[in-house]
């Protein structure tokens, strides 16, 4: 889950990291405690910004008007405007840069900082690694080896005991609101030595979400979704929008043979236009909603199924599937693969609602079967 | 031999009595593993399918000291504080079935591993499977034919399909380690594969890789590093996923250039990898290879095709 910039402001000071003050503009009104000349942000889940002109200095309330408008028809990267602050001009003295992010590679919550802040980190990564610190924060924070590692940075003693001082809370809030990434890009430094967060970018790990709390100060405005993908987010199911062109329809038992379904089929010359994945713990109801889904889809002309039984059950997915098949009466042609427990049991049922099917065979002939059927291929 | 478990392996289930306990326990009894306790807090003293109950890991590896395997199969929520037990009570393989575990949670158990010297297997795996010999984990096992091909995948599923697809064209395999979809995982492939290199039952390697993340790589690096002298083809899924779209797996996310399918093939093909297009291509890779080198690839327990 990505949150925004003043939502993560808003989690910062939680922690009790300093950051500074925003202000969100709501309407058409323009809040009396903006004070000119002031910075314009736009509101987005993307980075960027700067580059896409989401962020400007206007001088009187009649600009800001004006800059507020064009902002919120930025668009960067599909990603859609979802609001839009002001924040104070600051005196900024130096721009510093303080993140945690998972490091996938090295299984470890890493600890970035740099006083070249500013620019975008991966970037600056790439350049400068001598000038970025990377410290393993996985056990925790550890002041005294920040310290050390921080000393060719060559910050006065005022400065570096604020800056560890952050840096410890930005750790504690990054286990605290289980993020993948935390970060403040700029750390600025004000011209009479504060050292603030003027900026955010937070993201929370998905797994955590069922232990954490709801983060957004904005409504998420995004693009509109399918039929299918509201149908399919209404019963838990994964499914993802492909090929606008594509005809045919798939439904896989897991994230990994769904992707292989997609792939295969693409190689053999047919047009996929979803990813749907039951997931593990499949029921009965749930086939029968993904097959609903399938069925209905009038961009649809044939459908593969591919499923496993390993924590699930092939009679079980098999039944809802013909459940729903029987119900809409909706024919197109249909090859199912379906194997692991009660396979023979799901077979029979196939068998009975007249689909093809590959027993033993690979994905790849049941793909050429149904390309086959579809007379696309010989 | 096999890699991580074989016929003599003792294992426990954390998480017996649940629905999916119940369920896996009856199904790796039936296989013929080794399954001698369980673990539910609360539930000391019971028994399913014959198998007794125990409340803590370490009170069943007192009746059961030579138990140093175990699969943890408990809701999410549950899992660290499980894992975090059993690795401190003397578990030694410790494979991790439940999905969703938070990323944090995960690094807490991958780390408290790596301090006692013991290997953790998922989180979000079908297990490992020995064909013929054991199982430890969720697999239907008669999909699964015995011989000397090892599999190594992030998902279950493909797990699945390439393991039947070899199995019912008559190949056999020695060891496949499902090592889980999630983005912080115990074993990733290269450290599958360094076993692998070393065991005489396995001749051939299958590595199954997806986009997102940068295991496939390290393994890549791996099979340099090692020289490694066997066969290895590979299947990369999610050729067409688009960009920054979950596919399922935590894993499988590419976002700016990393872990795309082609910086994953080109490091594979440059450490001399055969990658496939689809999985059906690997089964002919397979075939021609072991015609070709008269080797002793095929099933030892043929399954119907």
């Amino acid at each position: 889950m990505d949150y925004l910039e003043i939502e993560g402001k808003a989690q910062l000071k939680r922690f009790d990291i300093p950051v500074n003050d925003s202000v969100l503009l709501e309407g058409d009104e323009i809040p009396e405690e903006v004070s000119y000349p002031c910075v314009v942000k736009g509101q987005i889940l993307s980075g960027k910004r700067g580059k896409a002109g989401a962020v400007r200095v206007v001088k009187s309330a009649d600009e800001l008007r004006e800059v507020k408008k064009i902002i919120e028809g930025i668009t960067i990267n599909d990603n859609v405007m979802q609001g839009v602050i002001t924040c104070d001009m600051l005196p900024i003295a130096e721009e510093y840069y303080l993140g945690m992010t998972l490091d996938v590679k090295n299984r470890a919550m890493l600890m970035l900082f740099t006083t070249s802040g500013g620019m975008d980190i991966e970037e600056l990564a790439e350049k400068y690694p001598e000038k970025l610190l990377r410290l393993d924060c996985s056990e925790g924070f550890d002041a005294e080896v920040f310290r050390k590692e921080a000393a060719v940075f060559e910050l006065s003693e005022d400065r570096m005991n604020q800056v560890a001082d952050i840096a410890g809370k930005l750790c504690d809030a990054c286990f605290e609101l289980d993020a993948t990434t935390v970060e403040i890009n700029p750390l600025a430094v004000l011209k009479d030595g504060t050292v603030m967060a003027i900026d955010s970018k937070l993201v929370i790990d998905d797994n955590s979400l069922y232990r954490q709390g709801d983060y957004t100060i904005l409504p998420r405005a995004g693009k509109e979704k399918s039929a299918q993908e509201l149908a399919a987010e209404e019963h838990d199911l994964t499914y993802i929008e492909l090929d606008p062109e594509g005809d045919i329809g798939t439904m896989a038992g897991g994230a990994g043979i769904g992707m292989a379904t997609m792939d295969t089929v693409r190689y053999y010359g047919g047009r996929v236009n979803n990813f749907l994945d039951l997931g593990g713990g499949v029921t009965a109801e749930k086939t029968y909603q993904a097959m609903r889904i399938l069925l209905q889809n009038e961009k649809t002309n044939a459908i593969l199924i591919n499923v496993f039984g390993g924590i699930n059950n092939c009679a079980n997915m098999a039944e809802g599937i013909s459940r729903a098949y029987i119900e809409f009466g909706i024919k197109k042609p249909i090859t199912v693969k379906s194997r692991g427990f009660n396979q023979e049991q799901g077979w029979e049922i196939y068998e009975k609602l007249g689909f093809s099917q590959t027993k033993f065979g690979t994905t790849d002939e049941a793909a050429q079967k149904l390309l086959k059927l579809k007379g696309e291929i010989n | 031999m096999s890699i991580l478990i074989d016929q003599d392996t003792a294992m426990l289930m954390v998480g017996i009595t649940g629905k999916q306990g119940r369920i896996h326990c009856k199904r790796t009894l039936e296989s013929g593993s080794k399954l001698l306790a369980g673990v539910a807090p609360g539930k000391g003293g019971k028994k399913v399918e014959g198998v007794p109950v125990f409340e803590t890991v370490a009170e069943a590896r007192e009746v059961f000291p030579e138990i140093e395997s175990a699969m943890v199969i408990v809701p999410k929520e549950f899992v660290r504080d499980a894992a975090l037990q059993a690795l401190n009570d003397g578990i030694k393989l410790l494979v991790i079935i439940t999905e969703f575990v938070p990323v944090m949670d995960a690094l807490q158990i991958v780390h408290e591993a790596k301090k006692l010297g013991a290997k953790v297997v998922g989180p979000n795996t079908i297990g490992v499977i020995s064909p013929g010999k054991s199982k430890l984990g969720i697999m239907p096992d008669y999909i699964y034919g015995k011989g000397h091909i090892g599999i190594i995948s992030r998902s279950g599923t493909l797990t699945h399909e390439t393991a039947s697809n070899l199995t019912f064209k008559g190949f056999g395999l020695s060891t496949c380690v499902g090592i889980g979809g999630d983005s912080i995982i115990g074993m990733n492939h290269a450290d599958v594969i360094e076993m692998f290199a070393r065991d005489d039952d396995t001749d051939a390697l299958v590595l199954i890789g997806e986009i997102g993340g940068t295991s496939e790589e390290m393994a890549a690096a791996k099979i340099k590093e090692l020289k490694l002298k066997k066969p290895v083809c590979a299947y990369i899924a999610g050729r067409y996923a688009p960009e920054n779209k979950r596919m399922g797996h935590a894993g499988a996310i590419v976002s700016g250039g990393m872990g795309t399918v082609k910086s994953k093939i080109a490091a594979l093909e440059d450490a001399g990898v055969v990658v496939c297009p689809t999985l059906g291509k690997i089964v002919e890779f397979i075939d021609e290879y072991n015609t070709r080198t008269s080797g002793r690839l095929k099933s030892l327990e043929p399954r119907v095709d």
